[in-house]
């Protein structure tokens, strides 16, 4: 029932390593923003969207959504457009043909030894 | 690449938990879920949250009902596949790295 | 107009009247839409809210034109589960 709210007490001071990560995420997936991909609430309920925006505590943002299974969630559909927050959220699928794995490890490898200097 | 003799050693060396977890990327990995669930994928980033980027994901979900004459448990799971996957690391109880047993 | 979502799984309806960092919320003229498998939607009117951040999921842009072609009578959904963490 309780969201644990993790991200939002726990990163602030932290914020900007994390937006690097997140940037690297989105670089390299090629989310230029207009690939649909998937949200997966903790509830079992799946929507569909253009993920528009992402910011440090992984709160998203999408537009042009679509439920999945609109017969049984009728809940949202007059929503075009939404903002989901980050602690909700289990799962995205990502488009798998746009993600540069190498870039995502590459990436992974580089900000695990900058954070070791710290 | 100016400082490679402080590049070599975090790579060879197991300091802390998130340095197995490097190891494994770009290798098949075990992820135990809260609520009951199981993924098996390849791993291609993560971060100090234990966010991860999963390829070719098996999620395996596991829900189990109480039979209503016997009252015995029974467990069902229900296993899908996701190509590529954003996993959120607060939902994340224990990463296992690759079983070598296993071809 | 805004449609929210939060963390038990109600689904209010109001005007987005403010919102902070938390995502805190202020709704005016809200009403809850309570959905249920027996029988239409049943909308409850509620008011001046300021949710807590902390139970907001969701947040949806309400399309008024097609809000307004809903038949809300008509509807018939289980209400949304609760999240599980």
């Amino acid at each position: 029932m309780k969201i644990v709210d993790g991200m939002v007490e726990g990163t602030r001071g932290r914020g900007g390593r994390r937006i690097s990560w997140v940037k690297n995420v989105k670089d390299s997936t090629g989310m230029k923003i207009s690939e649909c991909c998937e949200i997966l609430l903790e509830r079992e309920r799946c929507i569909c969207g253009t993920l528009h925006s992402v910011d440090q505590f992984l709160n998203i943002k999408l537009t042009d959504i679509n439920v999945t299974d609109p017969e049984k969630y009728p809940h949202m559909l007059s929503v075009k457009t939404c903002f989901i927050r980050g602690s909700v959220v289990r799962y995205v699928q990502l488009p798998a043909d746009e993600c540069d794995t190498q870039l995502l490890q590459d990436a992974t490898r580089k900000e695990a030894a900058q954070n070791k200097q710290r | 690449m100016a400082d490679d003799q402080d590049q070599a050693i975090p790579v060879q060396t197991v300091e802390e938990p998130l340095d197995l977890v490097r190891l494994s990327l770009d290798e098949r990995i075990y992820v135990k879920m809260r609520t009951d669930r199981e993924l098996r994928g390849r791993l291609h980033a993560y971060d100090q949250h234990l966010n991860m980027i999963l390829g070719d994901v098996e999620e395996t979900v596991t829900t189990s009902e109480i039979d209503e004459e016997t009252y015995e448990e029974i467990f069902k799971t229900t296993k899908r596949t996701i190509p590529m996957l954003f996993v959120r690391g607060d939902g994340v109880i224990l990463v296992s790295p690759p079983m070598r047993t296993a071809t | 107009m805004v449609e929210i979502v939060t963390a038990d799984g109600r689904v209010i309806v109001g005007t987005l009247k403010g919102f902070d960092q938390a995502i805190n919320l202020i709704l005016d003229e809200s009403h809850e839409r309570v959905y249920s498998s027996g029988q239409g939607v049943e909308q409850v009117i509620l008011g001046l809210y300021i949710v807590r951040g902390d139970n907001v999921a969701l947040i949806g842009e309400v399309d008024d034109d097609t809000d307004n072609g809903l038949d809300f009578e008509g509807i018939r959904a289980e209400p949304l589960n609760p999240i599980i963490h």
